[in-house]
């Protein structure tokens, strides 16, 4: 165990080193000195300036407002951890058992409409299916609210930054209610964010539920007499688990393309939005540290769910 | 009694919920509402605003956005206008003398205004003629220790040649200030009503100088005004509270929250929904439905705004007078009222809009001819058209609901002329900068008068000195004009003033730096909630005096 991770730590290493590289050569496109005004005149001695800035967390000020661009992205970080962590609870807590149900029904009427509204789901442009949502949960029936993080009335002091421990851990009066509030407003982003990760969860706990259920150790399972349901859940469902988590890692990235558009929509005040107010101002140095921090995430939890996936699944550990 | 027990009833879990562990009931949730939040709601006011402000200190900027955030809840004027109407009212002065001369301006402070008091700073003395002085001499002093605290310059104290006006500023005991002017300038008092010229405190300046901490005076404000800022996030919102010691009485209000809300949709959907309680230049398409929600209303009024298409005429092709005149006449104005403003506007011939008394009811109205554009082409060696870089800003404005549906339209207009457009859109802030910096070939600009007075049309958007402080997006500079200006500002009778106006305005059309396209009017959609709410005629929201009705509690 420790040899893969420290092979995937070295993996990692490698791969922010080409993150470094690439970001570098796009720096030197901005315009000058809008990030660092480099004093060195040899290209390689102007990467090492460049990368002992970046790891010392010096990514230069916004050119809009002046504010240190590393702080504004963590403070802007645990607003979109909440919605990704919520996203990916609303996708996998519907998603997979509703493939291990559909699996379970293979080629029935139930199978084909789960999988006609995983297509439809995977299909859905987000952008539409927020709107569809809002206009007819907030705008029309008024159970949730159009936009934000919390209601106005509000005022939460940041402490941690995901606003539903800082709700709790305030001293208003009202904590109970904010915190509902905040709740309220997750769910519809939650929602839209999780659609598309959700209808691939449920595709693929189907297919491999399929395949597991017609492997040789289910049956005997079931021949040895015990009972469907421990077969199903016990049995099937960690090996089902494998091909899920693969495809997480890759939702990962997926969901932080999607929270661009999430956040610009329900005005939520994560990295998202951060990034795409910066490109539409042309702060460059914004959007050069929101680009870094945003792979930089990417990468990282990918090999963390590398390095789980390795620790769950004896196949891969006893390959080499 | 029995309306008690059905709501114990309802909500009997909800009390349970809130001894134990709150997440056990978390799907329960929507069937109860917000019983005991009804409160909480109706304490505060939430305005859906456009954009982040660039700063809290109003004499950096010249965008409605920033003085709506800024002077118009956090400070006050020596002087302000009667609401609605063109006169003039006492406000940090309490009363003031002009000379026979229109050369000196008196003016009497009013005792105990009180600066507000904040996390970083405690006020020890009241108002006064110290606070007025550090005001102004921050904004024309280059050697003053507050005057680069930004990024940002005094563009509207520049713009505006205050700094050649203002000769001298002197207090006279602790509550009389003295301005003496350089010439008698009529619309001076309408001046001392605008945003940039509000008070801020010299002791907080002190303080600040000493901690070493001289740009907090722009982001951390302190100011006699209404409200007082408790918290800003950019692109989320910005918290004020009500001001205790408000020289004009506490506010009703105690709290008040801008929504940072740029989209027009959004901010339209947040009022419907009660998450807003008020917001400003909605869609035309909006208006359509606002019939349908009983909820919420809708008030009018003709803007004193005018939206243009400004050309630099610093590069070619628009430094040709025929080339401008080509692009006026080839552009169709009521094409663009009907289908950007959805008829809710009037077009424009002069930059001075209707609800001014300098406007010209005879000045020739523009033709749409792009027959006739052609040949002017053909003259200026255009023939063959050229390449046109048309700058826009994604943000909505007061006088443009819709930037880029404009510069479509006119992308097909020209077109059948022979120039092609490309199309760049920019962030607000972004978009200013660029303007001012003259980086533009064309753009789609526009400008919301801030006082009453004519000249706040023309020193700012065609004059010479504008063309340093980049307000005249236009970089034309014309003597003569320059001197019809001047000699306006001069004159104090209003018919007078405004045959100068009319003959300016005449020159302006054969000259045509810019093109004026529509004047919109403008719209406020707000809940029923709201009460005392008036919109300033200048453009813009304030909160003085503005309160909620409190909703009753009842099941």
């Amino acid at each position: 165990m420790i040899k893969i991770i420290l092979n995937q730590f070295a993996n990692l290493l490698l791969s922010l080193f080409g993150l470094s590289l690439l970001s570098f050569l796009l720096s030197l496109l901005f315009p000058t000195d809008t990030i660092y005004s480099y004093q060195q005149t040899n290209l390689f001695e102007k990467y090492w300036f460049y990368l002992n800035q970046i790891i010392s967390l010096e990514w230069g000020t916004s050119l809009i407002h002046g504010r240190n661009v590393f702080n504004d992205f963590i403070l802007n970080l645990p607003a979109t951890i909440e919605l990704i962590f919520f996203a990916f609870a609303f996708a996998a807590i519907i998603g997979i058992p509703l493939g291990v149900w559909s699996a379970q029904h293979k080629f029935s009427y139930k199978d084909k409409t789960v999988l006609f509204g995983s297509l439809m789901g995977y299909s859905l442009p987000i952008y539409w299916w927020a709107s569809i949502l809002v206009l007819f949960f907030s705008v029309s029936l008024g159970l949730t609210p159009v936009a934000g993080r919390i209601g106005f009335e509000y005022e939460i002091q940041p402490v941690t930054g995901f606003i539903l421990i800082d709700s709790l851990i305030s001293d208003t009066p009202y904590k109970i209610d904010a915190f509902y509030n905040a709740l309220k407003h997750l769910f519809l982003p939650a929602v839209v964010l999780g659609t598309v990760p959700m209808a691939i969860f449920v595709r693929i706990t189907r297919s491999a539920m399929i395949d597991v259920l017609s492997s040789d150790f289910i049956r005997a399972a079931k021949s040895r007499g015990l009972a469907h349901h421990k077969v199903l859940w016990h049995h099937a469902l960690r090996n089902v688990m494998l091909p899920v988590l693969t495809a997480m890692s890759i939702q990962i990235s997926v969901l932080l393309t999607g929270i661009l558009i999430t956040e610009i929509i329900f005005s939520w005040p994560g990295i998202g939005k951060w990034l795409l107010e910066a490109v539409h101002r042309r702060d460059y140095a914004t959007i050069h540290g929101g680009i870094l921090a945003m792979s930089s995430l990417v990468i990282i939890t990918n090999m963390v769910i590398q390095v789980v996936s390795h620790y769950f699944n004896p196949e891969l550990r006893f390959k080499r | 009694m029995i309306s008690l027990l059905k709501n114990f009833t309802k909500c009997w879990w909800r009390q349970k919920a809130r001894a134990s562990l709150p997440f056990l009931l978390l799907f329960f949730l929507p069937a109860c509402e917000y019983q005991d939040l009804k409160p909480i709601r109706d304490q505060v006011l939430v305005y859906c605003s456009e954009g982040n402000p660039e700063t809290f200190n109003p004499q950096l900027s010249t965008s409605g956005v920033t003085f709506d955030a800024s002077s118009r809840t956090l400070y006050n004027r020596l002087v302000e206008f009667k609401p609605n109407s063109n006169e003039i009212a006492p406000s940090l002065a309490e009363s003031w003398s002009i000379s026979p001369d229109g050369k000196e301006y008196t003016f009497h402070l009013r005792e105990n205004v009180s600066f507000h008091q904040t996390e970083h700073f405690r006020p020890t003395r009241y108002l006064n003629a110290d606070d007025v002085i550090f005001s102004f001499s921050k904004q024309s002093d280059n050697s003053h220790p507050f005057h680069n605290t930004s990024q940002l310059s005094y563009r509207y104290y520049e713009s505006m040649g205050l700094q050649n006006l203002i000769e001298s500023i002197e207090k006279s005991g602790q509550h009389t200030v003295i301005f003496k002017l350089s010439r008698p300038e009529s619309p001076f008092l309408a001046t001392l009503t605008m945003d940039f010229t509000s008070i801020l405190s010299a002791e907080y300046a002190d303080s600040l100088l000493i901690q070493n901490k001289r740009e907090n005076i722009d982001s951390l404000p302190v100011g006699t005004g209404p409200y007082q800022l408790t918290r800003y996030q950019p692109d989320a919102f910005i918290r004020y509270k009500a001001h205790a010691n408000y020289w004009n009485g506490e506010q009703q209000l105690k709290n008040l929250v801008f929504a940072i809300t740029p989209d027009p949709s959004l901010r339209f959907a947040r009022v419907i929904a009660g998450e807003c309680d008020l917001m400003t230049n909605p869609l035309p398409i909006h208006l359509m439905t606002t019939k349908k929600y009983p909820q919420i209303k809708v008030t009018t009024q003709p803007g004193l705004n005018t939206a243009f298409l400004s050309l630099n005429t610093q590069k070619p092709p628009f430094d040709n007078p025929q080339v401008r005149k080509a692009i006026e006449l080839a552009i169709n104005k009521p094409s663009i009222i009907k289908v950007v403003y959805q008829n809710n506007a009037s077009l424009a011939n002069s930059i001075i809009p209707p609800t001014s008394w300098a406007h010209v009811n005879s000045l020739s109205a523009s033709q749409f001819d792009p027959q006739k554009s052609r040949q002017l082409l053909e003259g200026a060696g255009y023939a063959s058209g050229f390449e046109l870089d048309l700058w826009i800003m994604s943000a909505q404005r007061a006088y443009n609901p819709n930037a880029i549906k404009m510069a479509e339209l006119i992308q097909q207009n020209l077109k059948a002329v022979g120039i092609s457009v490309n199309i760049h859109s920019f962030e607000y802030a972004t978009f200013l900068n660029k303007i001012r910096n003259g980086e533009h070939q064309a753009a789609l600009a526009g400008w919301i008068g801030d006082n009453g007075d004519p000249d706040n049309f023309f020193t700012p958007l065609i004059s010479c000195s504008a063309t340093k402080s980049g307000t005249n997006s236009t970089f034309w500079c014309d003597n003569e004009i320059d001197q019809h200006i001047q000699q306006a500002k001069l004159e104090k009778r209003q018919a007078t003033r405004y045959k100068i106006y009319e003959k300016l305005q005449q020159k302006l059309r054969q000259e045509s730096p810019l093109v004026p396209i529509a004047h919109a009017t403008r719209f406020v959609v707000l809940s029923h909630k709201v009460q005392n709410f008036k919109m300033l005629s200048t453009g813009g929201v304030s909160f003085e005096g503005v309160y909620l009705e409190q909703g009753s509690n009842d099941d």
